[in-house]
């Protein structure tokens, strides 16, 4: 497809890295209103004023203010892009720059181009003559470059999962089309439950890679540690001695932790997301509860979890709880922690031990047995790396990402139609959109390409 | 040089199906129209299938008849079984099909010429053109004498250096029994034309006294016969049954013992045939798993024996064609009354060509039809029509007549050929029309009846009439969304119809999108004149049935027309005459060579070209905004 010139796109306007700060943009006609979606401002869309800094709450799909940021927005023609323009700082980091950027796509956004925020700007009068020269020229390396990059990118497990796809989608647009076209000819057609067998099986292939954006976010984004305990365990003790600096607040005041802390890390070379969370436990106080929410919230989405407990204390009710939350989830990988190993010690390892869960005896305060936590952390890399690098196709770009889940959705409504017994040209409507879809990733699919399927697997002409 | 006074508009060479509706659009705009036939006995000759129509080419058909087109008319008369195609699926690809008289059909047609003002027909052949400062003004034909005109239209068919090929035996000529031409590509390549070869084939015919019809399954056309033209008001005449039959292994085993005599085989042929319509031996070889395929007998007239023998395309030598048709079931003392054959003609790649069908070599000079690397009379038909517009169009100095893909399978057809590289003959698919739940047959004349009353080519009189029915569709719709039913009312309906019945009253426009309800399940319960039980006249019928398809397929309308939208953002955008692309540095080196080649119109039509990157179509975006 090729560029649309009146929809919204976004996209991160800052360089990639670990700045300060991160500018995530929106031009078209619906930026404001996609903002506000998920950029509570408590200011309404028409009271919003152009240019000027608004302070709000970026709000996540599931209801979470997932960063404090800045919004300027930029009323038409009065912007870089001539068009309606929201720029949105947030704290910086990889991660929650995608989330937002993820955050303006589900709200409506199309992941802009390369060069497309400057090709507007051109197009709309905004850059002069002599400059459009050059970002001709800018445009096509970028985006040559780009969708080279996306193609080779696709490394070979997921590209020949796409092409497997796309083969099947093609061979049953084939089989819908020659229902159409030659319906005339001595021809078996396809059965409407072979179709839809095979077609829910390449939605259910399609859903697993949608999915694996999780892993592929691990390569891109590092991995999502989070500390968890109960109150005044230690944790953010523990975050200060993995990475040695002064950062949370330590204090002895049970609850002081009340929202969560990301600290990104470089451990034996990969990139760790470490997030010390609120204590868990029952409390009264509604500021500590929401504390308490987001961090079993941000259990759910961890690849690493430890689980920290004060050595000095028998194991209690409230660990107890945490290790029932913690055994809800199957997909984390779990330490656990005994800390304060420098006071006389009422748990014990054999306490904790179950199956392949390792424990470590450390005392974060000074700094024993960080080295032992290390080593096993560095063992868990090993084994996220295996998984990155095993037999699995894995979806790790955006804008592959958001192609698939089009196609899931032409899938679905494809499936819709044939369950319904609708006749093949609307099967096809779906299925050609979706094969259209995948084109974007693979190449252009033509009708050419599905005649020439039809007409080299089947004996057409009377 | 002898040299007529008499200066003409328009010039068509060629009086096959796309010369017929050029030289008629022609005339019928006004202009002085002369056209060249190399044998007026055989105008309109079906050189090859005794039938009009068939899925998409019905619909190519219907949209010509809205344009002001004679081909439906004629097949209307001379029709002689009528069959809608693709009943079972939704409307988007129901098609029309008739099998014809082949002579019928053909004098039918030379009396539209004959009986048309301003239009002069001559028995001559053309052999060259006259070209002055770049633009054609007129043709010699094979005396020497010069005709002078404002356009020509090219319409040559298989003539142009035809070579028809039967077994070993190969002998130039343009159709069977029929001169080929010579000379006329050669002067053409010496204005720097491009011209290829293409292949096609057509079966042996049969005398039907030496054929065992009861043998065969027999085939009626439907006992109520649709008419092409949507001015017919009903087609009176008897219908003739089809017959099927199919070969056998021993048919495929004497096919195959032929293969070393046939020209497709041992390498005399060089032109390249149609996949979709191969030749019976190119069945048997391209797939061995199949030991049999369908032979269709269809009848050439009324007042014949001879039977067509579809299915059966061969170039095979004569015995061979002889012996393989005698095993068939059915057709064990068949006689050939005329040999199956091969031919090979000239075709100028249509990527030579504008959205007119003008060349974009000679001003006024245009072609149509089967030189376009086309194969059908629907394809050539609608071709020579609008060729015929637009040269008139030319010569009045008025902007040019172009339907897009999104409202034409006429545009669809036009901008293929314009667009994508033609490597076989090419004919009409619904699966080529993007938006084809849109370009029904059944809304041809709702698309394009205006088009055609704004060139003066439909009567007033019958334009009305559409726009009352169009008007009457939204009418009728609007007035079904209002009206409720009652459980009561519609419960024993939906039950007889095995349908979920209703416990509060509901919209008759929702319970009309359930797939098994129509507006005639309701009929005589609702005091509406759409449910009137005796609806005779075929523009209430017509109506009736718009108004269902609009409100049964409305959300995949919906979805189409999206998608339409989105497509004519980019084809709305034109690249101008003179663009310069060796200027724009940034184009890929492949990109800049076809764009060179091809000259699109649109950034739609450039990103259909194959090479052409999206990246390319940002950096043109960029340059255009520039002028």
């Amino acid at each position: 497809m090729v560029n649309e010139l009146d929809d919204t796109i976004a996209a991160i306007a800052t360089p990639p890295g670990r700045g300060g700060i991160a500018i995530i943009r929106l031009s078209g006609k619906e930026a404001i209103a996609v903002t506000v979606k998920f950029f509570n401002c408590g200011i309404k869309i028409e009271e919003i004023e152009p240019r000027r800094a608004v302070v709000g709450k970026v709000i996540d799909e599931d209801g979470f203010a997932i960063d404090e940021a800045i919004a300027i927005f930029f009323k038409s023609p009065g912007s870089y892009t001539k068009e309606d323009l929201v720029e949105i700082n947030t704290h910086g980091g990889i991660y929650l720059s995608q989330k937002v950027l993820e955050l303006a796509i589900k709200n409506g956004a199309r992941l802009a181009k390369p060069g497309e925020f400057t090709l507007r700007a051109f197009l709309n009068g905004r850059i002069d003559l002599s400059q459009a020269e050059a970002i001709a020229d800018l445009i096509q390396a970028r985006t040559d470059a780009s969708i080279r990059a996306s193609y080779v990118q696709l490394d070979g497990r997921l590209s020949k999962k796409i092409n497997e796809i796309s083969n099947l989608l093609l061979d049953y647009c084939s089989l819908l089309e020659i229902e159409l076209d030659f319906s005339e000819e001595n021809i078996e057609f396809v059965q409407r439950t072979d179709l839809i067998k095979k077609v829910d099986a390449a939605k259910q292939e399609l859903e697993k890679l949608v999915a694996t954006f999780q892993i592929g976010r691990i390569a891109r984004e590092g991995v999502k540690l989070v500390i968890t305990g109960k109150p005044n365990v230690g944790k953010s003790s523990l975050l200060n001695a993995l990475i040695m600096e002064e950062r949370a607040i330590v204090t002895e005041i049970p609850g002081t932790t009340r929202d969560a802390l990301e600290v990104q890390l470089d451990i034996h070379g990969f990139l760790f997301r470490i997030i010390d969370t609120a204590g868990i436990k029952k409390t009264e106080d509604k500021i500590e509860r929401e504390g308490i929410r987001r961090a079993k919230k941000h259990l759910e989405s961890a690849d690493v979890i430890l689980h920290v407990f004060d050595g000095s204390l028998p194991i209690e009710n409230d660990d107890k709880v945490i290790m029932d939350e913690i055994d809800k989830l199957d997909s984390a990988k779990v330490i656990r922690i005994i800390n304060k190993n420098d006071l006389a010690q009422q748990i014990e390892s054999k306490d904790l031990e179950q199956r392949d869960t390792p424990v470590v005896s450390i005392s974060a305060l000074q700094n024993r047995g960080i080295e032992i936590l290390d080593q096993e952390l560095h063992n868990l890399i090993l084994n996220v790396n295996e998984n990155i690098s095993g037999n699995e196709a894995i979806v790790t770009n955006v804008r592959h990402w958001e192609i698939l889940n089009r196609v899931k959705e032409n899938l679905t409504g494809a499936l819709r139609e044939a369950e319904q017994g609708a006749s093949s040209e609307f099967i096809s409507l779906y299925l050609r959109e979706a094969l259209d879809c995948l084109g974007q990733i693979t190449g252009k699919v033509t009708t050419d390409d599905i005649l020439n399927n039809i007409f080299s697997k089947f004996c057409i002409g009377k | 040089m002898m040299h007529t006074t008499d200066i003409y508009d328009v010039i068509i060479v060629g009086g096959g199906h796309a010369g017929c509706e050029a030289a008629l659009a022609s005339a019928r705009m006004g202009m002085k129209t002369i056209l060249f036939t190399m044998n007026i006995s055989t105008i309109a000759q079906m050189s090859c299938n005794p039938a009009i129509g068939g899925l998409a080419k019905g619909h190519l058909v219907r949209e010509l008849d809205a344009l002001g087109g004679e081909m439906a008319k004629a097949i209307d008369d001379e029709g002689i079984q009528f069959r809608m195609l693709n009943k079972s699926k939704g409307p988007a690809v129901w098609s029309l099909r008739a099998q014809a008289d082949r002579l019928g059909y053909s004098v039918r047609m030379r009396r539209a010429l004959e009986g048309q003002e301003n239009l002069e027909i001559k028995q001559a052949v053309v052999n060259s053109i006259i070209v002055e400062s770049g633009k054609c003004c007129g043709v010699k034909i094979f005396t020497g004498t010069e005709f002078f005109c404002r356009a020509v239209i090219l319409t040559a068919g298989t003539f142009l250096n035809g070579l028809i090929h039967i077994g070993m035996v190969s002998f130039p000529s343009g159709r069977a029994g029929e001169f080929a031409v010579a000379g006329l590509t050669e002067d053409l390549v010496k204005y720097g034309f491009e011209a290829l070869r293409l292949k096609t084939g057509t079966p042996p015919r049969i005398d039907g006294r030496s054929v065992n019809l009861d043998k065969m399954t027999v085939q009626h056309g439907d006992p109520d016969p649709v008419p092409f033209s949507f001015q017919t008001e009903k087609i009176v005449q008897d219908q003739m049954p089809c017959y099927l039959t199919m070969t056998n292994s021993k048919t495929h085993e004497i096919i195959n013992s032929g293969l070393d005599r046939s020209p497709l085989f041992t390498g005399k042929i060089v032109g390249i045939g149609p996949r979709y319509c191969p030749s019976i031996e190119t069945k048997v070889i391209q797939f061995p798993e199949k030991n049999s395929h369908q032979l269709f007998l269809e009848p050439e007239g009324r007042n014949t024996t001879e039977y067509y023998l579809n299915g059966f395309a061969t170039s095979l030598p004569e015995d061979i064609q002889a012996s393989a048709i005698q095993s068939v079931t059915g057709m064990e003392h068949a006689k050939i009354t005329r040999l199956g054959y091969a031919i090979e003609y000239d075709f100028f790649p249509p990527g030579q060509l504008l959205p007119t069908l003008e060349t974009k070599r000679i001003e006024n000079l245009f072609f149509a039809g089967q030189i376009n690397g086309t194969s059908g009379y629907e394809e050539a038909a609608v071709q020579g029509f609008m060729a015929g517009v637009n040269a008139v169009l030319k010569v009045r100095n008025e902007p040019p007549f172009i339907l897009h893909r999104s409202q034409a399978y006429i545009g669809v057809l036009i901008d293929d050929l314009i667009t994508k590289e033609i490597y076989e003959p090419y004919r009409m698919f619904t699966s080529l029309a993007e938006y084809r739940l849109l370009l029904r047959q059944d809304n041809a004349d709702l698309r394009l009846t205006e088009y055609g009353y704004k060139l003066g080519l439909v009567p007033e009189e019958y334009f009305f009439k559409v726009k009352l029915k169009r008007e009457s569709v939204h009418q009728y719709i609007d007035e079904l969304k209002k009206m409720r039913l009652s459980p009561d009312k519609a419960n024993p309906i939906l039950e007889r119809k095995s349908s979920a019945t209703i416990t509060e009253s509901e919209s008759i426009l929702q319970l009309l999108k359930r797939p098994n309800i129509s507006i005639q399940d309701f009929n005589g319960i609702i005091d509406h004149p759409i449910f009137s039980s005796n609806i005779e006249e075929k523009l209430k019928k017509e109506i009736r049935e718009q108004v269902e398809i609009e409100i049964k397929y409305e959300g995949y309308f919906q979805r189409q027309q999206e998608q339409v939208s989105r497509f004519e953002k980019l084809e709305n955008q034109f690249i101008p005459d003179k663009m310069n692309y060796d200027q724009i540095d940034s184009l890929s080196n492949e990109a800049r060579e076809k764009l060179k080649q091809i000259r699109p119109l649109s950034l739609g039509q450039a990103s259909r070209i194959a090479g052409v990157s999206p990246a390319d179509i940002a950096v043109l975006m960029v340059f255009l905004k520039r002028q």
